[in-house]
């Protein structure tokens, strides 16, 4: 019985030493700007104003969520921002059809991922070249089918998703935190989930062992398409209109800025969808902070910059 | 005994590909090129015309500046998204610092020079993604740009920006000179110098460059310094040419650079291109864009096309090499 207590206690010891800051660096990033932000502006701490965090990093986050995965098999998927227009465009355009407006907006989604899965793994190509292609192709297919404007409207049944609230927490936010709970399954619960690990981390091993990669990939790329444009449909579901021209833009970046905060690996293979969502609420707390705080707009994208170089720097110091 | 054996073995391999596959390689996409130039002359009456010819060489000037730039980076295997920021900032700070003449244009390429020494710092001594920290430049430089500007864009630039911008040597406008000029040198410098051929060595394999004993952090530093000084030019170009310093000049710049590079077949794994695929896939965007214009074909679905022609040309680069 006595011996288990130093044992026990050099066990504890070694966890400590075994930390592993790249797997808890967002959370812990996250707690100290948490602090910091309460020290900074009164209002941060306020419900009201957390809840207007969780809705406005609510967007970003359900594309980050896809993007983690596409990045977890070592890819990127440029095309996200394309598909949140081509998706609000659709829902939009379609609103008669009710519910089915949200379906084709989902489907067109999934249409233009599944498309960038087979292309990439069909043509060995580059990831970020061919949805650099599929991005500046979609963006035009919905300019097109919208003939450049704004359509107004969106199925009633879905303007709740954009504005609604339940017990004063924002659908929004709701809508994201299901998103993230799926995608954490899907990560580390599914027989899938762990074939994209272990395709980013070595595909000719993967492949080795038995994993049809490529049919993994197209349903990562699949998945993005279709997470992107559940975004999209809840963009036009807020602003209760589809904008071809403006929805979406930067999306893409935004995205992969989240993922990489929250300590993936843009060669594949590392990184988790939680510290992705941690990663997704560090950009908007940072956002809201200096909101609060009246910062300038052109300030906050130097800050924005410096705060994305400063938070991957932490985690490569720590992987060498 | 052991070299002749080496050497044999070298010939053999060398021998398996054919000559056909080393002339498609090379002028795969030049034989593109020439044919869509035949077809839009078929096609437009206007196309092949002097006028029309130097419009297009004056739009693709500026992108194919930047396009350059681009090309010593992703030989590299990294890549700089930050070339549209540091267009907008050179610009802002050209019509700023209009008072100064001539200056103002060396403190809007020293400006672009420190921007590309910090992202190569960041890249090659703290080994950071070069994708995330000329991500974080971009979104930093844009917000610099709009806080020099005060959010307002400034008229006026020197005068010897205006000359670059729209004026003419002889018959020729001066940007697409400017461009001729520096695609000139980077050429030499990539073929002809040392340094420049450990640019592909650090992007062929940057382990076995490092332990032959070149300093591949010097090599990444000074690609990143050379695209962020050719950013900057193009920023000079671009208000010249304009008039005016706007701090939203060159948004998605970087994108149209990222797309003539791979079009012209140089490989975003880095190791493999040059100046002149990228010079011909700059060419290639310019003159569909050119013929669709004349054509009269909509804008939303000149991108559908452009999209299409990326991924079309990675798909021919794919069944060559095969």
């Amino acid at each position: 019985m006595k011996a288990d207590i130093p044992d026990t206690r050099s066990q504890l010891l070694r966890r400590l030493g075994d930390f592993d800051l790249s797997k808890w660096g967002p959370f812990v990033a996250l707690v100290i700007l948490c602090v910091l932000a309460t020290v900074a502006s009164p209002y941060f701490l306020m419900a009201k104003n957390l809840l207007n965090v969780s809705r406005q990093v609510a967007q970003n986050g359900i594309v980050s969520v896809g993007m983690t995965f596409v990045i977890l098999t070592g890819g990127i998927d440029l095309s996200v921002g394309s598909v949140i227009a081509l998706a609000s465009t659709m829902m939009a355009l379609t609103q008669n059809y009710g519910f089915f407006a949200w379906i084709i907006a989902l489907a067109a989604g999934a249409l233009v991922g599944c498309i960038n899965g087979i292309l990439i793994t069909s043509l060995r190509a580059q990831p970020f070249v061919i949805t650099l292609g599929t991005m500046v192709a979609v963006r035009g297919a919905a300019l097109t089918i919208s003939g450049g404007h704004r359509i107004e409207g969106v199925p009633e049944m879905f303007r709740p998703m954009g504005i609604g609230k339940i017990y004063g927490v924002p659908v929004q936010a709701l809508l994201f935190f299901a998103v993230a709970a799926i995608g954490i399954f899907i990560a580390h619960r599914t027989i899938f989930g762990r074939a994209v690990y272990a395709v980013g981390a070595n595909e000719a091993a993967a492949k080795l062992s038995g994993i049809a990669s490529g049919r993994i990939k197209i349903l990562v790329y699949t998945m993005a398409g279709l997470l992107a444009a559940f975004t999209g449909t809840i963009v036009a579901s807020h602003l209760n209109v589809g904008d071809s021209a403006f929805h979406g833009t930067n999306a893409e970046l935004d995205a992969i800025a989240a993922v990489t905060m929250g300590g993936a690996s843009l060669s594949g293979g590392r990184g988790l969808v939680i510290g992705t969502v941690a990663g997704a609420f560090l950009i908007g707390i940072i956002t809201n902070i200096l909101n609060l705080r009246n910062v300038p707009g052109d300030a906050q994208l130097i800050a924005k910059g410096a705060i994305i170089i400063f938070a991957v720097a932490i985690q490569q110091l720590r992987r060498r | 005994m052991a070299t002749r054996k080496t050497d044999s073995l070298a010939c053999e391999i060398r021998t398996e590909t054919s000559p056909w596959q080393i002339y498609t390689e090379r002028y795969g996409m030049l034989l593109v090129l020439i044919i869509l130039f035949v077809a839009a002359s078929l096609m437009s009456e206007y196309f092949l015309t002097p006028r029309n010819l130097l419009n297009v060489s004056r739009q693709v000037a500026a992108n194919g500046i930047i396009s350059v730039g681009m090309t010593l980076c992703i030989l590299t295997g990294g890549i700089d998204l930050s070339v549209g920021s540091v267009i907008g900032l050179s610009a802002v700070l050209l019509a700023r610092n209009q008072e100064l003449g001539t200056l103002a244009i060396l403190i809007s390429l020293l400006v672009g020079a420190g921007i590309g020494l910090l992202s190569g710092f960041f890249i090659s001594k703290w080994r950071m993604p070069p994708f995330v920290v000329t991500l974080a430049m971009m979104i930093a430089v844009r917000g610099t740009a709009v806080l020099a500007a005060e959010s307002h864009p400034i008229e006026g630039v020197p005068p010897l920006a205006a000359f670059l911008g729209r004026g003419e040597i002889g018959p020729l406008p001066a940007s697409p000179v400017v461009l001729a000029v520096i695609a000139a040198l980077t050429w030499v410098f990539l073929t002809k110098m040392r340094i420049g051929r450990h640019v592909y060595a650090v992007g062929g394999n940057e382990e076995s460059t490092r332990l032959a004993g070149i300093n591949v952090s010097a090599v990444k530093m000074l690609v990143y310094v050379l695209s962020g000084v050719m950013a900057a030019i193009a920023g000079v170009i671009i208000g010249g040419h304009l008039n005016v310093g706007d701090p939203v000049q060159g948004t998605g710049a970087e994108l149209d650079a990222i797309a003539a590079v791979a079009i012209g077949g140089t490989s975003l794994m880095g190791g493999r291109g040059g100046v002149g695929s990228t010079i011909i896939g700059l060419l290639i965007v310019g003159m569909v864009n050119n013929l669709l214009n004349l054509l009269n074909v909509a804008g939303y679905t000149q991108s559908i096309i452009i999209g299409l022609m990326i991924i079309a040309a990675v798909a021919i680069q794919r069944i060559r090499s095969e």
